[in-house]
């Protein structure tokens, strides 16, 4: 029996149909770069948090001394800190701007609805195994910043307490809450792995989207040699600009106050999270009610997941939709000051700013994008007709 | 035996993105594509950049009125 080609074996060939000869529109641009630089970030962050965790102890009166120990004793552990804790941020910045370009360009739009919908639960996902690792460092941001979330399910009726009680594995944030979040935040990663690949199937089953928005079927080139070049470029761009953070400015992202060890009888004056979940924690603050908060927080995301289904216009592309164009770079803004708002004290006129800018947030989400999409239908059929 | 040897300077002649005049429009009509260039980025200054400045001038402008409304 004639033995197959290497590529056609029953694996190799699936890799070969999904990494190597995989058609790409020829006319994408570097914005459809950040989605494999995304998966760059996920496997640093999995390969150092391996190394990370060979050194590190998950027990309260230990944890901080551990990493002080990662970043003076241990060959190299500095730089495998310093890795994880600002690959975090980068990953954060490449998958908002891989968001925001699906926004942009309407690569949510059908028949991507599922592949949109899995990106959103990976940004779930990334967004919890964020917090709990934020947490494992054992600082006085990592001990109140988990007291304060957490906390936050205690507003859910009834069961509330119950919950957080769960959540902490006792009556305040302890021993047992560090060591459930260091496993989860072990696991989750490679959940995220597997969603990244969900991703990746519901990407390649339409093809990719590009910056006209057309259905293209006949323009096309391979995936290997063309963007897996053009890719480089972005990758080694990407890197030096990790770099300079990793190298020359380590700390600038993280909050000094984390580096003074968990002290449960002392607040600090003002409890701000990770800047990347800034936009949501001003959206949380900006409402008085603390359940009215959390069911604002689960608005974000069901807004997010119900974009390509509210979503009315035949167009994808901002290029050709003049009036969603100015809105999506509203969009921007408003995100863009709602981090800003975030790590603003609670006083005037953060307070209005940061309500005006969650107003319009769900205005844009909930109202705007189908609105939009009927409008500029309608502007065109009346130029046409 | 029966291969014809080629010189390493063609190939690379051959492979070359100037050889190939496959940039022949890159220097053609650039007032006008910068020209586009800048007038796509409008949106984004008039829409992305311009309300953020306009709030945050709005905000340390407030704060500084609540300053001096407390110093006086």
């Amino acid at each position: 029996m004639k033995r197959l080609s290497i590529i056609k074996q029953p694996v190799l060939s699936v890799l070969n149909v999904h990494l190597v000869d995989y058609p790409s529109p020829s006319n994408i641009n570097y914005f459809w770069s950040f989605g494999s630089i995304a998966g760059i970030c996920l496997i640093v962050q999995i390969a150092t948090g391996i190394f990370l965790a060979m050194h590190y102890t998950p027990h309260v009166d230990l944890a901080f001394l551990s990493v002080e120990h990662i970043m003076r004793d241990v060959e190299g552990g500095w730089f495998l800190r310093y890795m994880h804790a600002n690959g975090a941020s980068m990953f954060f910045i490449v998958v908002y701007i891989h968001m925001f370009r699906g926004l942009y360009y309407g690569s949510y739009a059908s028949p991507r609805e599922l592949l949109w919908c899995i990106g959103v639960v990976i940004l779930l996902l990334m967004i919890i195994t964020a917090f709990i690792g934020y947490v494992l460092p054992w600082g006085q941001m990592s001990f109140w910043g988990a007291t304060v979330i957490t906390s936050l399910a205690s507003a859910i009726p009834v069961v509330g307490d119950s919950i957080v009680t769960w959540l902490w594995g006792g009556f305040s944030v302890d021993n047992a809450t560090l060591n459930r979040f260091f496993s989860l935040h072990y696991l989750l990663p490679f959940v995220i792995v597997g969603a990244s690949v969900i991703h990746l199937a519901a990407l390649h089953q339409y093809g990719s989207n590009n910056p006209l928005g057309t259905n293209s079927t006949v323009d096309k080139v391979g995936l290997y040699p063309y963007f897996y070049v053009k890719d480089l470029v972005a990758w080694v761009a990407f890197a030096i600009f990790f770099s300079v953070f990793i190298y020359f400015y380590p700390n600038v992202l993280g909050h000094p106050d984390n580096y003074i060890p968990a002290n449960p009888m002392s607040t600090p004056a003002h409890i701000v999270p990770e800047w990347y979940f800034l936009w949501v924690y001003a959206i949380l603050r900006s409402i008085p009610n603390k359940l009215a908060g959390v069911a604002a927080i689960a608005l974000v995301f069901i807004s997010l997941l119900a974009l390509p289904f509210i979503n009315t216009s035949p167009i994808r592309s901002s290029n050709f939709r003049p009036f969603h164009k100015k809105f999506f770079w509203l969009i921007v803004a408003d995100t863009l000051l709602l981090s800003w708002i975030g790590q603003q004290p609670v006083e005037d006129p953060y307070i209005l700013v940061g309500q005006c800018a969650s107003v319009f947030f769900f205005i844009y989400f909930l109202i705007m994008v189908p609105f939009l999409g009927r409008f500029e239908n309608y502007l065109i059929h009346y130029k046409t007709r | 035996m029966g291969k014809v040897p080629i010189r390493l300077r063609e190939v690379v002649y051959t492979l070359s993105p100037f050889q190939q005049s496959v940039m022949n429009g890159l220097w053609k009509d650039l007032p006008h594509k910068a020209a586009h260039h800048m007038h796509n980025l409008r949106d984004a200054v008039l829409f992305c950049v311009a309300p953020i400045a306009g709030i945050a001038y709005y905000c340390a402008d407030f704060k500084e009125k609540e300053k001096l409304h407390h110093r006086y």
